[in-house]
This record gives C-alpha cells, sequence and structure tokens, in this order.
C-alpha cells in the first residue's frame, strides 16, 4: 500500500442516484502523490459527488476506485475508517462542533485513534501554530470569524498527517481575502507532498494560484489541464 | 480498546449526560418509573413465591377421630397411619387443643364452646413427605376404621395456589412488558440526544472512527441513565419494604408464615434492579443508534 500513498486512480466510474439521476458518467482520472489538483465546474455539476466518492461516502455504481491503495469498489464497511484516517476532508460549512474549543475540534481526530492525552496536546499545539490559530485555541468556534472556523477545520484535517487532503468548497463560504489565506495553507499543506484535491467554483483562487485543472460538466470530465485557469481559455477568448 | 479511549469514552458520557441536561432527566425519569414499577412487581413475586412455597409445605392432612373412639383404639389407627406411604409426621391434637385454634383465628366468641359443648374431634395431624402426596394421603386415611374425616383443605389450597400462581405469572409478564416499554421509552429520548449530536457522529465518521468508537459513548450514556434513573425507586423500595415487613410481615407471622427479611430480599432485589435499569439504557441506546451508523 504504501507505494500507493497519495494517489487517486478512478477508472470508467458512473454514478447513479436511486431517483435515476446520473451524477458522473464513465469518469476516469488519476491523480499522483503530490499533486494539487482543482475541480471545477458549476453547481450540479458532480463535483462534490466526485469528493464523496473518493473518502466512501458514496459508492460508485460502476467502475473503479483506488484511494491511497484502499480499492473502494471491495473496501468492507468495516475498513472504511481505515481508509478514512488516511485522509483529511474540509468542508464548506466548516463541521465543527460548537460545544468543543478549538483544541478540542483539533485533537478529536486523534482522540478517535485512541491516542494518549500528551500525544494529542503536542500534535494540536504544532498543527495550531501551522495554521495560526495558537492563541485561539481555548475558545469556541462560535467566537472565531468564518475564516478561523475554516482554519480549524483544516487543522483537523491535517493534524492526523493524511497523504491525501480532499476539500469540498473550502472558501465558499469566505471573502476574497480570507480566501487567499486559506488558500495559503492549503498551499503550504501541497508543499510538503501532501496531495490536495479541492472541489470549487472560486475564480479567482484557481486563476491566482494556479494548479492542475480538471473540468466537470454533467457528469462527464471535459478538460484536464495543468496549470490552467478556471474557465478555458477558449472560452475567455470568445 | 486501550485504557485511554475507555477512558475517554467514559468521559464523553458523563459530559453528553450533562450536556443534555432536560432530555437527560427526561430519560433517567423514564428509567425511575419504570425501575419502580419492576422493583415493586418482583418484590411481590418474590414473596408469592416464597409465601405459596410455605403453604406448600405447610399442607397437613387432619384426620378427624369418631367420637367414643377408645385410647387404645386411637394408637392402633395412629400406628396405620403411620403406615401410610409417604407419611412424615402423625401428631395427636386434642378437641381442647384444636378449639383454641379456632379462638385464636377466629375470636373470643367461640370460647362459648368450650366444655362439652365443643363440637370438635381429636385429630392426628399427617404430615406428607412431599406435599404433592397429600391427596392420596387422605384417601386412604379416609378408609380407615374410627376416621370422621380425613380433610386436607383441598378446594383452598388449590383456590390459593392458583390465586398465588396467577400474582406470580402475571408480575413477570407485567414486569417484562415494563421493561420493554421502558426500553423504547429509552431509545426514543436518545434517539433525540442522538439527533442533536448528528453533526458529531457524521465528523467522528469522518475522521475514522469505528462504528463501536462511536457507539460506545452512547451505550455508556444509557447505562448511565440506567443507573441515574435507579437510585430514587431503590429508595423507595428498600424503605417501603422495610416498613411492609413491619406491618403486614408481623401479621403473616402469628399465622405461621414470612414475608422474605428485608436482608434476604433488599440486596439481591437491588443489584437485580441496578443491573436491568444499566442494561435497558444501554439496550435502548444501541436500539437508537442502529439507523445513525449506516454508511
Amino acid at each position: 500500500m504504501t507505494e500507493n500513498n497519495g494517489t487517486i486512480k478512478l477508472k470508467e466510474v458512473t454514478k447513479n442516484y436511486p431517483n435515476g439521476v446520473a451524477a458522473l458518467k464513465d469518469i476516469s482520472l488519476t491523480v499522483q502523490t503530490g499533486e494539487f489538483v482543482y475541480l471545477v465546474g458549476q453547481s450540479g455539476a458532480g463535483k462534490s459527488t466526485l469528493v464523496k466518492l473518493l473518502y466512501r461516502e458514496l459508492v460508485p455504481t460502476s467502475g473503479e476506485i483506488t484511494v491511497n491503495g484502499f480499492d473502494l469498489q471491495h473496501l468492507r464497511e468495516r475498513e472504511v475508517p481505515k481508509l478514512r484516517r488516511t485522509l483529511g476532508v474540509v468542508f464548506q460549512d466548516f463541521k465543527l462542533l460548537p460545544k468543543m474549543t478549538v483544541a478540542e475540534n483539533v485533537g478529536y481526530a486523534l482522540h478517535v485513534l485512541g491516542k494518549n492525552n500528551d500525544e494529542i496536546r503536542s500534535a494540536v499545539t504544532q498543527v495550531l501554530a501551522e495554521v495560526g490559530l495558537e492563541a485561539q485555541a481555548d475558545h469556541f468556534p462560535d467566537e472565531l470569524s468564518g475564516g478561523q472556523q475554516q482554519r480549524i477545520a483544516i487543522a483537523r484535517a491535517i493534524v492526523n498527517s493524511p497523504q491525501i487532503v480532499i476539500a469540498d468548497e473550502p472558501t465558499g463560504n469566505l471573502d476574497p481575502k480570507t480566501s487567499a489565506g486559506i488558500m495559503t495553507i492549503f498551499q503550504r499543506i501541497n508543499d510538503r507532498g501532501t496531495t490536495v484535491i479541492m472541489a470549487t467554483h472560486n475564480q479567482q483562487i484557481v486563476d491566482e494560484l494556479p494548479h492542475r485543472v480538471v473540468e466537470v460538466v454533467d457528469g462527464q470530465i471535459v478538460r484536464d489541464e495543468e496549470g490552467g485557469q478556471y474557465t478555458h481559455e477558449l472560452d475567455n477568448n470568445a | 480498546m486501550n485504557w485511554t479511549t475507555m477512558r475517554n469514552h467514559l468521559h464523553d458520557s458523563f459530559k453528553s449526560i450533562w450536556r443534555n441536561g432536560w432530555m437527560a432527566f427526561a430519560a433517567i425519569s423514564g428509567v425511575a418509573v419504570t425501575i419502580l414499577l419492576v422493583g415493586i412487581s418482583l418484590a411481590l413475586v418474590f414473596n408469592v413465591t416464597k409465601l405459596s412455597h410455605d403453604v406448600e409445605n405447610d399442607v397437613r392432612v387432619q384426620v378427624s377421630i369418631e367420637p367414643k373412639t377408645t385410647d387404645r383404639q386411637e394408637a392402633a389407627l395412629k400406628a396405620q397411619l403411620q403406615k401410610i406411604k409417604h407419611v412424615d409426621q402423625v401428631t395427636f391434637s386434642s378437641k381442647e387443643n384444636e378449639l383454641k385454634k379456632v379462638v385464636r383465628q377466629y375470636g373470643n366468641s367461640f370460647e362459648m364452646f368450650n366444655g362439652d359443648d365443643n363440637p370438635l374431634s381429636d385429630v392426628f395431624v399427617v404430615r406428607a413427605t412431599d406435599p404433592e402426596k397429600t391427596v392420596a394421603i387422605a384417601k386412604q386415611a379416609k378408609k380407615l376404621d374410627h376416621v370422621a374425616r380425613a380433610n386436607y383443605g383441598g378446594t383452598q389450597t388449590k383456590k390459593l395456589f392458583k390465586t398465588m400462581n396467577g400474582i406470580r405469572n402475571w408480575g413477570m409478564a407485567f414486569s417484562v412488558l415494563l421493561l420493554v416499554v421502558a426500553i423504547f421509552l429509552i431509545a426514543n429520548t436518545i434517539r433525540i440526544t442522538i439527533l442533536s449530536r448528528q453533526n458529531e457522529i457524521e465528523i467522528m465518521r469522518l475522521v475514522g472512527a469505528t462504528r463501536w468508537y462511536i457507539r460506545w459513548p452512547f451505550i455508556l450514556e444509557g447505562a448511565w441513565t440506567g443507573l441515574l434513573g435507579a437510585i430514587l425507586p431503590l429508595v423507595i423500595i428498600d424503605f417501603g419494604y422495610v416498613s411492609v415487613y413491619n406491618g403486614v410481615g408481623q401479621q403473616l407471622t402469628t399465622s405461621g408464615y414470612h414475608l422474605l427479611t428485608p436482608n434476604a430480599l433488599l440486596l439481591p432485589l437491588n443489584i437485580a434492579l441496578i443491573v436491568i435499569a444499566m442494561l435497558i439504557g444501554s439496550l435502548g441506546a444501541a436500539v437508537s443508534m442502529r439507523r445513525f451508523l449506516k454508511i
């Protein structure tokens, strides 16, 4: 499994919802260790479905998915937690626990692994320093701004040193300046060799921090471009 | 599971009861009412079982001797009674002694039958080795000479057994029904606390918590809910039983029957009720958890 750490492979993946909606149609995609990939496309294009397939919140209707060496098609329910421990997931709505302090929220991912309090404390202190929130460790999420809350969510996602960080519209609720700050953190995470795959429709961040762009339209990949812009050059020229 | 994880679960479960304030109070109250009713019902069932054993072991055949039977004939009759199969003991009781028993049981007005007016007979009280053989012994005793009647209180005893069995069976059925109702009551209450913590469960799953890791705090929370809910009813049952024992128990003792002593009943009953309360709490939590753990 080690040689596959940080890689994502999708082969002819289709996902149909029970209501008949075909969210993804025959998608193939390979992401290598240490890559930074933007998944772009309009709302309803299938980006979130693709993201959910990666952390096994959804199971594909057909096709093969391998994430961090886990064959998701054949992964048993009780092995799903093992997969998720190798991933960090960040959402638009932060998904923080309001009754826990910043430090408790971040330490939660380690708490679940049965780490002892000393290990948790030391890892949390380190990761909060990385996202610039060490002074807010004892605050509750509601006392902080949206940008700071997203930093907590990122800290929680990386505290376990995952090989892949998956982000679903992480700047969706943030203003441009705050978004830029959040993107700096994602870039730093990627610079350490962690694979980052981010679904977004924030044109500004994609254009200002160029990386590989995978565009999804109507459940199909229509563009896969290294160092691309949010919109295709031809569209821009039009 | 290592000690740190277990300690975290324990800590989380206590914290959760505290955080869920009123919901936890509602669940604890539900358990309290159930445990009180189950406790009373079980105390009744255990005592009825004991009394029915007492009565069962106390069934004797009263062999009334015909008037004008001589002492020699009485001695011969006693020997014949002793020879009947399954007879354990034959005791003589004079008609004066029998009258005293009646007076003791039904009041002084029966003293007017003293002396020559005494309509009762001398009796042999025959005890069987096995209470079930009583009827057969009575039938055989009836056939012997100088026997006026051989009475074992048949219909009355049967009625008593029937009533006691009824109380025992209905009591048990009532307890089981109450427990099932309590499990659903707790399941529903814990479901509300789970709903309020759905976010937390979702995050737990996202960061790679196993199903059992997610379940444990809720199951422990259910167990503590059960334990806390059991405290008040146990106090009520313990004090209540001691007063009942001192009141009704004394009256029964004069009739030769005894309730279970508080020492004999309360410790096992308390332990059983605590275990039951914690089990129904945990089961309730487990029932509620099922639908929230589907991935």
